[in-house]
């Protein structure tokens, strides 16, 4: 079982400082959901989770290493990473992209072994890209792209699986399904930590929450206690509807509270 | 895994059409080897070219083996070199655009030779223009990874090559423009043109160990090329080291291109073209089209250096002249009818 620990960590874009002493710790079998509004570090805070820039300050430990001495293949083995918006480059076929994530695992000039194709097939499988298989990533729409690029990032199968907003761009159904895919690795005892904009989706299917604000963490803990007005308020700049559906929190803007110098109607 | 190769028919069937493809590669570079040993200012026929493979001496023998052969061998060399060139730095960059000449190498070489050529070194030692040639790219190289070094990107390398082949060409103009020599000004712009006229056997023992070492820097980073699909972040996530990747990269283009630079001159628009042909014949991965587009390349440069022994004049056409007027309507044909791909 891996965990995954920040501890104080301070990191920086160029000169400016994004993140500032953020401290966390993840165990295997966890959904986390890491929220907050543009521009406040959620992704930088997950690229240095997932060890591609470095800390300024602090650390990010794997267990009892820190990911910073850990090689690029073994922390590619223990860490996925689904970035952003990610496209593709060259047109390749849909079984070999999603082959990309056994790059890891395999050993200089070895082809790949049974178990790499198991591995590739059951990602395949659980995103629903198996019928897309032999069809070329650039004639797929965004939706079936982003299932693909999922799929790539399972088919690594490492213990932790950072995946920063999994769900923009896809429809109600593949937002839904996504969800389900990334709860399912928990039950494995996987820890997965993702990036969510729709607050009551986050609610309902992660553990816990994390709310980010100006590059620091000001809320950790379960949902419930994570979407309360106040809290919102601050991090987001607008009121909030709340309410609970059978059982379900639901969250909805109101309006955007006025900022220096301008009203909102 | 049953399953597995059932729904991966279609790229089953690519693999197959790969292997196809680069047999009729081979094919077509045995036929044009076998041609640029019959061709030339002697005529000798069919049967004296089989003779020369006797063990009798005679002067067909040495004008195949000791003239054509070298040559054949070198259009060989240069081309695959120039084509795999081309083919990892498209895939490096993640540009159809980019070839050897993006990152400054064939200038910077194109300089060392004119240096050599503009003070009339090479009348001390054959070795003289490779050498500098080499040095040439080999310099420019270290001062691009020095530029590049703090960029993440592809433009940071693009930028600083453009930048370097900028100056080199510059170089190259002024030692044209200082020149009082009206023969030595000749006979840079001639080298420049690129050729294989004359060339040796010593010549292939420049461009065969350049070529050799060039060759498996590039086609070392063939799996962090096909991580690169997924861009840079992507690429990382996945355990590649960019920076060594692009080390290799660059040092085997320069190694490489510096050799066949040296040997022949600048040769445009193969490494250009060639991952371009190449490319409609693989599964599209960029570790797949390195071969083939070493294989295109060396089809084009062998083609090109028949056609201009069978051109009736006083002076042999000059190899970058002919690739670029023959390879650019063939390069647009086919990129109209292959409107694909990238």
């Amino acid at each position: 079982m891996s965990t995954l620990t920040v501890h104080n960590a301070g990191i920086d874009l160029g000169k400016r400082h994004v993140i500032a002493d953020v401290s966390l710790q993840a165990r295997g079998g966890e959904m986390v959901g890491v929220i907050g509004a543009n521009g406040v570090g959620k992704s930088t805070l997950l690229r240095a989770m997932a060890g591609l820039i470095p800390c300024r300050h602090g650390s990010v430990m794997l267990g009892d290493t820190s990911i910073a001495i850990m090689s690029p293949t073994a922390r590619a083995r223990a860490v996925a990473y689904l970035p952003q918006g990610q496209s593709f480059h060259w047109s390749i076929s849909v079984a070999h992209a999603v082959g990309l994530g056994r790059l890891p695992h395999l050993g200089p000039l070895s082809r790949l072994s049974p178990q790499d194709e198991t591995a590739i097939n059951s990602a395949m499988e659980r995103a629903e890209v198996r019928d897309l298989a032999g069809r070329y990533v650039t004639e797929l729409s965004g939706g079936e792209r982003s299932r693909v690029l999922l799929a790539r990032a399972l088919a690594v199968d490492a213990p932790v699986l950072l995946a920063d907003e999994p769900t923009a761009a896809l429809d109600l159904y593949h937002q839904l399904h996504t969800m389900e895919i990334l709860r399912a690795l928990t039950g494995d005892g996987k820890l997965v930590v993702a990036v969510f904009h729709d607050l009551s989706l986050a609610a309902r299917f992660c553990d816990r929450l994390l709310l980010l604000h100006e590059g620091t963490l000001i809320a950790d803990g379960p949902p419930q206690q994570i979407l309360n007005s106040d809290l919102l308020e601050r991090a987001y700049g607008i009121e909030v509807l709340q309410s609970a559906i059978e059982g379900q929190t639901v969250v909805l803007p109101r309006k955007r509270k006025p900022t220096n110098g301008t009203t909102t109607p | 895994m049953e399953r597995f190769r059932v729904n991966t028919s279609v790229t089953m069937d690519r693999s197959r059409a790969m292997i196809v493809a680069s047999v009729v590669m081979v094919l077509i570079i045995a036929a044009l080897v076998f041609c640029s040993l019959l061709v030339g200012a002697a005529h000798i026929g069919l049967q004296g070219v089989l003779d020369a493979f006797s063990p009798h001496d005679s002067v067909e023998k040495i004008i195949v083996l000791q003239l054509r052969l070298p040559r054949a061998i070198l259009a060989l060399l240069i081309g695959a070199i120039l084509g795999l060139s081309g083919a990892v730095l498209q895939a490096l960059l993640r540009n159809p655009l980019a070839e050897p000449s993006v990152l400054g190498a064939s200038n910077s070489a194109a300089l060392g030779g004119v240096i050599a050529l503009y003070y009339g070194l090479t009348k001390l030692s054959v070795f003289v223009l490779p050498s500098m040639a080499i040095g040439g790219a080999l310099l420019a190289l270290l001062v691009l990874l020095l530029l590049a070094r703090s960029t993440e990107g592809p433009l940071g390398l693009i930028l600083a090559g453009i930048s370097i082949s900028t100056v080199a060409g510059a170089g190259i103009a002024l030692a044209l423009n200082r020149s009082s020599n009206p023969f030595a000004m000749m006979e840079i712009t001639f080298w420049l043109m690129g050729s294989l006229e004359d060339r040796s056997f010593q010549h292939v023992w420049i461009a065969l160990p350049t070529t050799v070492i060039g060759a498996a820097l590039l086609a070392w980073n063939g799996r962090a090329l096909d991580a690169l699909v997924l861009g840079e972040e992507g690429a990382r996530s996945l355990g590649v080291d960019l920076r060594a990747v692009r080390a290799r990269a660059v040092l085997g283009i320069a190694i490489g291109v510096g050799g066949a630079v040296a040997v022949s001159g600048s040769i445009g628009f193969v490494g250009l073209i060639a991952p371009h042909l190449a490319r409609p014949f693989t599964d599209g991965r960029p570790s797949r089209v390195l071969w083939p587009s070493a294989l295109t390349g060396a089809i084009l440069v062998s083609a090109a250096d028949i056609l201009v022994r069978l051109v009736p004049g006083d002076n042999e056409l000059r190899l970058g002249v002919v690739t670029a007027f023959l390879g650019v309507p063939f390069f647009l044909a086919f990129l109209f009818k292959e409107r694909r791909n990238w």
